[in-house]
């Protein structure tokens, strides 16, 4: 059974936030929340002066894709509120998968990987990426309890009997 | 003249004056008697002191000298060819004995040769064959240990095996591996493992 997205169960029955896919790390999340507090900061500096406010400051591409995904318009202090809250859950209690790469992946890369893991395992699974260059091609995947070597220095690990055969034959 | 010739001389002369005296008292008779013989007696004494003065005497001396002296010569000749002959039959006795001691000298020292060869000839074979089986024991434990050894590299190698092929591949062709090129590969990985993965991250959540 897939998780529900947090915010599903809350009193007030409103959807669940999306999380997208261009937030990838627990580190996106906190440069996110930062943003969202700066962003509080000028609207409460705003209303302190007096002055209206009609326009968001320009905000992130994650941010952008985060409010836009969800629908919500950052003028409103109740979806301010409810995206810092929402990132703040997302910080404690998202799944964190580690990968480590040969060489350091690209956006677009990590982000069909982790939309396989919100697909499949958990909608708000985060990402820690590492750099291993001795294993040449491949991942190393690490969740919670497991530990997945999905590297080709496994693969060649697991076909030792059909490459022992083959150069013995070539002797 | 030896002295046998001298003595025959003076002896052929008393015999005369001997003679002489007894012709002398037989003429002489009875007659005269003592007289008479005793004047035959003066005479002969006489006639031999004349005969044999000093000259005559000192004649015989000198031929008695020369003849000593000649037979000393002689003697000595003798005794030089006699002590010559026994010179020479010395050295070739002495030739002989030297040669045939250092021939018996020369057999036995050339048999302890043959004998000191055979031995060192007898020591040597021992060796070379005690070398022999060293080498032999040395040339099948070295076997022995390069079979080990090779034995041990291939099961080294073949426990590394994996981690050798990935250092190959890594130094050949690891700064040409795209990681987008691998995504199919990894989400391959992920699927085949994606009952563990789903499982232990919603354990987690």
């Amino acid at each position: 059974m897939v998780p529900e997205p947090i915010g599903q169960a809350t009193p007030d029955k409103r959807p669940g936030l999306v999380l997208p896919l261009q937030i990838l790390t627990a580190g996106d999340i906190s440069r996110l929340a930062r943003e969202l507090e700066s962003l509080e900061a000028f609207f409460e500096g705003a209303a302190l002066k007096g002055a209206e406010v009609k326009a968001v400051p320009e905000a992130s591409l994650q941010l952008s894709a985060l409010n836009n995904e969800n629908q919500l318009n950052l003028l409103h202090s109740e979806d301010r509120l409810r995206l810092l809250n929402f990132l703040s859950v997302v910080r404690a209690k998202a799944p964190l998968v580690h990968v480590s790469f040969a060489s350091d992946p690209k956006t677009d890369f990590l982000m069909k990987l982790v939309s396989w893991f919100r697909s499949n395992a958990h909608p708000y699974v985060l990402l820690q990426v590492g750099l291993q260059p001795n294993i040449a091609a491949g991942c190393i995947v690490r969740t919670t309890n497991k530990y997945f070597d999905l590297s080709f220095k496994q693969h060649f690990a697991k076909s030792k009997a059909k490459l022992a055969a083959a150069l013995r034959t070539a002797q | 003249m030896n002295a046998w010739g001298l003595g025959l001389v003076v002896g052929a002369l008393l015999a005369a004056g001997a003679a002489f005296a007894w012709v002398a008292s037989v003429l002489g008779g009875s007659h005269k008697g003592h007289e008479q013989k005793d004047a035959l007696t003066a005479l002969a004494e006489k006639d031999v002191e004349r005969i044999f003065n000093d000259d005559f005497r000192e004649e015989l001396r000198n031929r008695a000298r020369l003849h000593f002296e000649k037979i000393i010569g002689e003697n000595a000749m003798f005794l030089q060819q006699d002590l010559r002959l026994t010179t020479s039959q010395l050295n070739e006795y002495m030739k002989g004995e030297i040669t045939k001691t250092l021939q018996t000298e020369f057999s036995k020292y050339e048999q302890s040769i043959d004998d000191a060869k055979q031995l060192a000839i007898d020591s040597i074979s021992k060796t070379q064959m005690a070398i022999e089986e060293e080498r032999q024991a040395l040339h099948a434990n070295l076997e022995k240990e390069f079979e080990a050894e090779r034995e041990r590299l291939v099961k080294k190698f073949e426990d590394n095996m994996a981690e050798i092929v990935n250092h190959y591949v890594l130094d050949a062709v690891g700064s040409e591996i795209d990681l987008s090129d691998q995504l199919e590969f990894i989400l391959s990985e992920l699927e085949s493992n994606k009952a563990v993965i789903v499982e232990d991250i919603r354990s987690g959540a």
